[in-house]
């Protein structure tokens, strides 16, 4: 059988190298992507066809193929490409280069010894572009199904997964964690004297302003109708109530539009935190701890923050 | 009549070296372990030891220390698959022969033994 | 007939030690550096009680960089390099040192590229070396690597994958005065273990005549 044909026919790219990187054999895929003949390739040594091979680990690899007689892999995860080829599909032009996945294998003489090298190399272009189309849809799905649809800040269930998350990571590192629920004082009133789409509008800038005001790490959520659950990893009681006593002045001090209508809010809050407690505490148990907190407040009075029963004297 | 002993913590190992020994007439005895080595040649010295390199506890590079400490003169040809250049250097240092890559041949052997106990 | 007899564990035992003596061997000389040995363990397990015995090995470790790769030919199964995470580092140092490896990747791409290269060509060089005693030739899948906690649900899903018996192949080695030590564990499932000892029968006839 003509075995030049069938390396011709192949729909991947096929060399062989030699212990000086020499060029013994280039097939018709590669002449095709690489626009280089045969003719002037075959004889001469790789990396000085394509110097950029070097940077890539590529010489490195060959060698411990032949000394070893593993295979090699070049990923495309790591490297996005071996060869920069123009990415053959025009119409969907997502890269500059084809993506390709490369691997070396070792051809051995009749002795046992490793003689050659055989690199082959697969066009993963298509399959990474759809696996990444892939990738966004499921983050925009995972986004949204982790997201208050009004507010825009973490949802419920959201909320109590990353608390539980955040709650293990600081128990490793013993560190201290805080929890807060802040209520709107009067939100059915707002709601009633100006119409729900009032009040979902104070909801929205509330959120806002809480989510402006936090370090990167620490998440927002909508806990209930007009509850706001703040999460703060790394930081202990007395920073936890400072933070959510700056917080309650300013939105007792800013005012909340609708249309052309101005109105004032307070809000009250209930706070509690992991330092203290036992070790293995819980995700709904700081939460009730924050709620019965945030019930006090309400019940003397409104436009305050309490702490947790815990953490009274 | 010469006195060989192999030492190997793998019984099969030991099994394989005895089988591809050529024809003696020789003494042979197998010792699992250094320390079980380094006794065995005090009992009685032998004229040759196919020593391991990876053993458990003591391992073979110590117990070469100790034989040649023990008898200076003591042969020791090492059988190993740990041929990296780093550890012959440091076998030989210590004063044996020769290394034999693992699995042994039995050509190779018949030329230790031809060379170093005839 | 199928049983790991004492003299097939014997044998098993001595075939890996061979492959990844050698296969160390020529990583050492490659890399310029000294690796220690040990003795390889074998054991029939149950995939599910893996990740304790691996837990177990690790000696405390807690975050840990996993190479994972499959193999597939006469016999197939699963072989998992396993180091401590701070390994990762220490190899990058390793291999940038010596050998000319400096692919231009960020440096926790370069870890992984460390990781992946070192757990390949040890995967591959010391199955391919215990292959080769069984006059046999392997073909391996591209590897991949897991920097996780060793406790992480996705690492016991992994193991849990195929329940039932496998067998267990482990060896530990230490790259001197370096931070590296690591694991090799070779996982070959129940379905080929019959062909695996019948085998190691004939190895062992081969070589006892």
């Amino acid at each position: 059988m003509a075995y030049e044909q069938i390396l011709d026919a192949l729909t991947q790219g096929l060399i062989v190298l030699d212990r000086e990187l020499r060029v013994l054999l280039w097939n018709r895929w590669m002449e095709q992507h690489s626009r280089l003949e045969r003719e002037r390739v075959l004889g001469r040594v790789i990396t000085e066809i394509y110097p950029e091979l070097v940077k890539k680990g590529f010489v490195w690899k060959v060698e411990s193929v032949f000394k070893l007689g593993n295979y090699a892999f070049f990923s495309q995860r790591l490297h996005r490409f071996l060869f920069p080829f123009p990415a053959a599909n025009y119409l969907q032009n997502r890269y500059e280069f084809m993506q390709q996945n490369a691997v070396l294998a070792p051809l051995r003489g009749p002795e046992g010894r490793v003689d050659h090298v055989c690199v082959s190399i697969m066009d993963h272009t298509d399959t990474v572009m759809y696996q990444e189309r892939l990738e966004e849809s499921t983050k925009r799905l995972e986004q949204m199904s982790q997201t208050d649809h009004l507010t825009q800040v973490a949802n419920r269930r959201h909320l109590f997964d990353r608390l539980s998350q955040e709650l293990n990571l600081v128990r490793r590192n013993r560190q201290a964690l805080s929890l807060a629920i802040l209520d709107v004082d009067h939100f059915k009133k707002v709601n009633d004297t100006y119409g729900h789409l009032c009040g979902d509008q104070v909801l929205v800038q509330l959120a806002g302003m809480l989510k402006a005001s936090l370090r990167a790490y620490d998440l927002v959520g909508r806990y209930g109708g007009e509850e706001f659950c703040l999460v703060l990893p790394n930081t202990n009681l007395e920073d936890a109530v400072a933070l959510v006593e700056r917080l309650r002045c300013q939105v007792a001090e800013s005012e909340f539009q609708f249309g052309r209508l101005r109105l004032s809010i307070t809000i009250s809050a209930g706070v509690t935190c992991s330092q203290d407690q036992p070790p293995e505490v819980r995700a709904d148990t700081l939460l009730s701890q924050a709620d019965e907190a945030l019930y006090r407040a309400k019940t003397s009075g409104r436009n305050q923050t309490e702490l947790a029963a815990c953490h009274l004297e | 009549m010469r006195a060989l002993l192999i030492v190997d913590d793998s019984p099969i190992s030991r099994k394989i070296i005895r089988k591809l020994l050529p024809p003696g007439p020789f003494d042979i005895r197998e010792a699992g372990n250094g320390l079980e080595c380094l006794k065995l040649y005090q009992e009685a010295r032998a004229d040759l030891v196919l020593l391991d390199l990876t053993m458990p506890g003591m391992d073979g590079f110590e117990t070469l220390a100790h034989l040649k400490q023990m008898d200076p003169q003591a042969q020791v040809v090492v059988v190993t698959a740990d041929i990296q250049s780093s550890s012959q250097a440091k076998v030989m240092e210590l004063g044996a022969l020769q290394v034999i890559p693992k699995p042994p041949k039995a050509e190779v052997l018949r030329q230790v033994l031809e060379r170093y106990c005839p | 007939m199928t049983d790991l007899t004492e003299e097939r564990r014997d044998t098993l035992q001595e075939m890996i030690n061979i492959g990844f003596g050698r296969s160390m061997s020529s990583l050492a000389d490659l890399l310029g550096v000294r690796i220690e040995l040990s003795v390889p363990d074998v054991l029939v397990i149950r995939t599910e009680e893996i990740l304790d015995y691996l837990i177990k090995v690790m000696e405390g470790a807690e975050e840990v960089s996993l190479v994972q790769q499959g193999f597939r030919g006469e016999f197939f199964g699963e072989a998992v390099l396993a180091l401590p995470c701070l390994a990762g580092r220490e190899l990058v140092a390793m291999l940038d040192e010596d050998a000319g490896f400096q692919p231009a990747l960020e440096m926790g791409q370069l870890e992984m590229e460390a990781l992946l290269e070192v757990g390949n060509v040890v995967i591959g060089a010391c199955l391919g070396q215990f292959a080769d005693l069984l006059q046999t030739n392997l073909s391996f899948s591209p590897p991949t690597v897991l920097m996780e906690n060793i406790h992480s649900a996705y690492l016991q899903d992994m193991l849990r994958a195929r329940p039932g018996d496998a067998l267990l192949i482990h060896t530990k080695f230490r790259v001197d005065q370096r931070a590296v030590m690591g694991y090799l564990l070779v996982l070959l499932p129940e379905d080929c273990l019959q062909w695996l000892y019948r085998e190691v029968d004939i190895f062992l006839e081969r070589m006892l005549g």
